[in-house]
């Protein structure tokens, strides 16, 4: 993003973690990636495709971060182990799970719910509900161990509101909330911490989106009471650096609308 | 026994009114239906283990024809698999699977077929999950998350399908009544030091004050609500 970086906010608050971000190769993923590798993580950057990976590296880089790229499919369970091994063997452990991946345009595109088939709800389902339970069981014995583990499921206000534009979307990251609540409850003992954000930013995709609808770019604009869509570095990877921090420690089985005021209902 | 309404003397919620209960817990689904009766519907149940969309809209079918037609459509659902309390990190793929893909999609398809039956003069669609869907459960990830996504898949086809007066809302019932095997399952208690919740010292029943509910939501008296959930625990979580 072209915002001016300013790195004094998070600077130190997580040296020596380690953190596995997936679905890093672009937008809100890629902006997390940057957020905590500029907190003194390192940072594994997970995709589907290396080279967007690798150009996410270079952002870091570029702020004196330390990251590696990583090409992994979150709906290939496999893929999971591999990443994670990878992440294990280079830094010796992995304190940090980042659950960010999703099935790229599919989930903005209106569809009728009575039109849904099987192969469109799979599609989706593959990468968000299957990556969530194969990040969460090939990390868990890592987190276990880091004693200050973090697991954290990017949600939608779309999962919070039951959008009616993509009711797959919806469900999916409706069924997130769940999934974040009881695990927290369920890992808890072994102190980790599970929690979901919900973020609203203005990344690559939603920009090019906008471009073409500038009047409901206005539209959407006025919704959020700071006016504004976030920054994917500097407002949702900020967000994510201050809960896997010790400052938010404490904090499990929440969902956090970052979104600049837009979703109060909870 | 709560007292009904109708045994009170009220008037009948579902008089003359055609309702399908579509449940994969006979013990619920029998229950449910009886409470319905007692508010003056005609009731059909079916099994909700909805393989596919075609067998989801010919069941819904048959049963409205059987009925005359179809007003209220009632939809509770889990496959076993999702009923079984054990850590995530135990669970094997295929048990996560048909737990939540399954079961979604057997969600799907009753929501499909229900549409179906109530596009043309409108409707109510009801889906029912255990209440402790709003809270999480240790050892019910998939169920939980199922839950979730069940409740927001009502909320966004609420928002679709309103302007065809399709009205949809999602009730949370006692885990015990939704599927009898989670009556031993680790629930969370509520952060309470004074009196004992629930509230009003009882879990509503599914032929009592459960059926109230939803022959409510299903009648017009409940014309104005679509998209809500409602927590039918008696008084305990009063979540946000």
């Amino acid at each position: 993003m072209n915002a001016k970086i300013d790195t004094i906010a998070e600077s130190g608050l997580l040296s020596g973690r380690v953190a596995l971000v997936t679905g890093a190769g672009a937008g809100i993923g890629r902006g997390i990636a940057q957020a905590l590798a500029a907190a003194g993580a390192h940072v594994a950057v997970t995709g589907r495709r290396l080279g967007t990976c690798d150009e996410t590296l270079a952002l870091v880089a570029a702020e004196g971060g330390s990251a590696i790229a990583l090409e992994a499919d979150v709906s290939d369970r496999a893929a999971v182990d591999r990443a994670i091994e990878a992440v294990v063997k280079r830094w010796g452990r992995l304190d940090i799970v980042v659950q960010n991946a999703n099935a790229g345009a599919d989930s903005s595109h209106p569809i009728a719910l009575e039109e849904i088939t099987e192969a469109d709800w799979m599609r989706q389902a593959r990468v968000a509900w299957d990556g969530n339970f194969h990040c969460a069981q090939a990390a868990l014995p890592h987190l276990k161990a880091s004693g200050k583990g973090r697991f954290i499921v990017l949600g939608s206000a779309f999962g919070l509101h039951g959008a009616a534009m993509n009711p797959i979307y919806s469900a999916l990251k409706g069924g997130d909330r769940g999934f974040v609540k009881s695990l927290a409850r369920e890992w808890g003992p072994h102190g980790i911490t599970v929690n979901a954000i919900e973020p609203a930013a203005m990344t690559e995709a939603a920009q090019v989106f906008f471009e073409q609808n500038l009047a409901l770019r206005d539209m959407f604009i006025r919704m959020f009471p700071l006016g504004r869509m976030g920054e994917p570095r500097n407002d949702i990877g900020r967000a994510v650096v201050a809960l896997c921090s010790d400052m938010m420690g404490y904090v499990s089985g929440q969902n956090l609308p970052v979104d600049g005021g837009l979703y109060t209902a909870l | 026994m709560v007292e009904s309404v109708i045994e009170s003397g009220g008037p009948a919620l579902l008089a003359g009114r055609r309702a399908i209960v579509a449940s994969a817990g006979a013990s619920f689904g029998t229950a449910l239906a009886g409470g319905l009766r007692r508010h003056g519907a005609q009731v059909v149940e079916v099994d909700a283990r909805f393989g596919s969309r075609a067998a989801a809209e010919a069941a819904l079918a048959d049963a409205a024809r059987e009925l005359g037609g179809a007003d209220l459509v009632v939809h509770a659902g889990a496959e076993p698999a999702a009923l079984v309390s054990r850590p995530l990190a135990t669970l094997a793929p295929d048990e996560w699977n048909v737990a939540s893909h399954q079961g979604m999609l057997a969600s799907l398809y009753c929501l499909q077929g229900a549409y179906a039956q109530l596009r043309e003069r409108g409707g109510a669609v009801v889906t029912v999950g255990p209440s402790a869907s709003l809270v999480g459960a240790p050892g019910l990830v998939p169920l939980m998350t199922l839950a979730e996504g069940q409740r927001t898949l009502v909320k966004s086809a609420a928002r679709q399908w309103g302007r065809h007066g399709l009205r949809l809302n999602w009730v949370g019932i006692a885990a015990r009544h939704y599927a009898p095997a989670l009556a031993d399952a680790a629930w969370p208690q509520t952060p309470e030091l004074g009196p004992p919740p629930p509230a009003l010292g009882r879990v509503p029943e599914p032929a009592g004050e459960v059926a109230d509910v939803i022959a409510w939501l299903g009648s017009d008296a409940a014309r104005g609500v679509t998209g809500a959930s409602f927590n039918l625990d008696g008084g305990d979580w009063m979540v946000p």
